[in-house]
């Protein structure tokens, strides 16, 4: 297995794998999306509110706005411990307030950073969101309680916006003693660099690691092209995107993600481990 | 007060700025003010999207379509 980083940003990574088998890199990915815990606003008590907006559709607002969640995961107990914790507890609850008041003449926009978490390292990622806006004489007052959830729950608990994996894909060509301007110029339309590296390099074959959609190169070598060039998807060889919401680095919904997975297999084992003694058991009875 | 151009499709669905796009779940929210003071002085939204760094299509919409409808609905008094 070969494992190459293309790109590595706070909250995108792009790598190249070679070498590993496609169900493992899906699960992988999957589980980018499903099995990684992030921190979100899950349940909010109205003392007051009388702006436009009714108390569910700022529940959803507040639930929907991103956490820094990476000291979070080592704090706070995870999802399946805390399934029965009474509301409040601090192993699983981080708490927020809000409490705004416009007078009578004032319009205000409240913002994400106007919430009080009661845990610093548990904050909006951004402070500039707009969650209401209100008209003079108006209140809000309500209390939310954030707490480590799955994405497979609900989607404000995804630690990705993107998790995606393609077959690397790899340009065949030869332009030697050919007719294959229109190709060169079908390609050069969109990619001019690429048609640059084509021209210099008249035979061989060019991988393309960039993170670009190479659908419409498919449309040029089918349609355009004849045997000037061909466009391969290798089989093994895989590009893996993954971008953040911001509440994890991209490295570490990775990890964890590789993490669950393990976890899981490891369940798995043992049960079927623990069937098998029943199975044997049963045999010796019989 | 709707808009009169085509572009009421998507910004009608919501009130304020929706804090997701609807398609890939990215926070967009936070672009909001900044995309509307520009915009509103007279810059082309093309470039302040690319400046923002908003690359894809189903969150570009999601600024670019939007109509801040809380602002005409917050003149009248809630009777729930
Ligand atoms: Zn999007």
């Amino acid at each position: 297995m070969e494992v190459k980083v293309l790109e590595h940003k706070p909250n995108f990574l792009r790598l190249r794998l070679k070498g590993v088998p496609l169900p493992l890199l899906n699960a992988v990915r999957r589980a980018c999306f499903t099995d990684v815990p992030v921190m979100a606003i899950d349940i909010v008590e109205f003392f007051e509110n009388n702006t436009v907006l009714y108390d569910e559709i700022i529940a959803h607002r507040l639930g929907l706005i991103p956490l820094t969640s990476e000291e979070a995961l080592e704090k706070y107990d995870p999802p399946e411990k805390c399934r029965n914790a009474p509301l409040g507890d601090p192993k699983c609850y981080v708490v927020f307030k809000l409490e705004v008041e416009t007078g009578p003449n004032e319009y205000r926009v409240v913002y994400s950073g106007d919430m009080e978490s009661s845990d610093p390292s548990v904050k909006p990622l951004y402070d500039n969101i707009p969650i209401v806006i209100m008209a003079p004489n108006q209140s809000l007052r309500l209390q939310a309680y954030a707490r480590l959830g799955y994405g497979r729950e609900h989607a404000k608990w995804m630690p990705v916006s993107i998790a995606a994996h393609k077959y690397l894909p790899v340009l065949h060509f030869d332009l030697e003693g050919k007719e294959c301007e229109e190709c060169l110029k079908c390609i050069e339309s969109f990619l001019p660099e690429l048609a640059k590296k084509m021209r210099d390099q008249v035979r061989g074959s060019i991988e393309i690691l960039e993170d670009i959609n190479t659908s419409a190169i498919y449309w040029c070598t089918v349609k355009r092209c004849g045997d000037c060039a061909k466009l391969e998807y290798r089989e093994g060889d895989y590009l893996l995107k993954i971008e953040t919401t911001g509440a994890l680095p991209a490295k570490v919904v990775l990890f964890k993600a590789i993490e669950a997975i393990k976890r899981k297999t490891q369940k798995l084992l043992e049960e079927l481990f623990e069937l098998r003694k029943q199975g044997l058991q049963e045999g010796g009875r019989g | 007060m709707l808009v009169e151009d085509g572009r009421r499709a998507i910004g009608e669905l919501a009130m304020i700025i929706p804090i997701r796009c609807f398609t890939c779940g990215t926070p967009i929210a936070q672009y909001w003010d900044e995309f509307v003071k520009r915009v509103s002085q007279g810059e082309d939204p093309k470039k302040v999207l690319d400046d923002l760094g908003i690359h894809r299509y189903c969150c570009r919409k999601m600024l670019l379509t939007h109509v801040p409808l809380i602002k005409e609905v917050i003149k009248f008094r809630r009777i729930l």
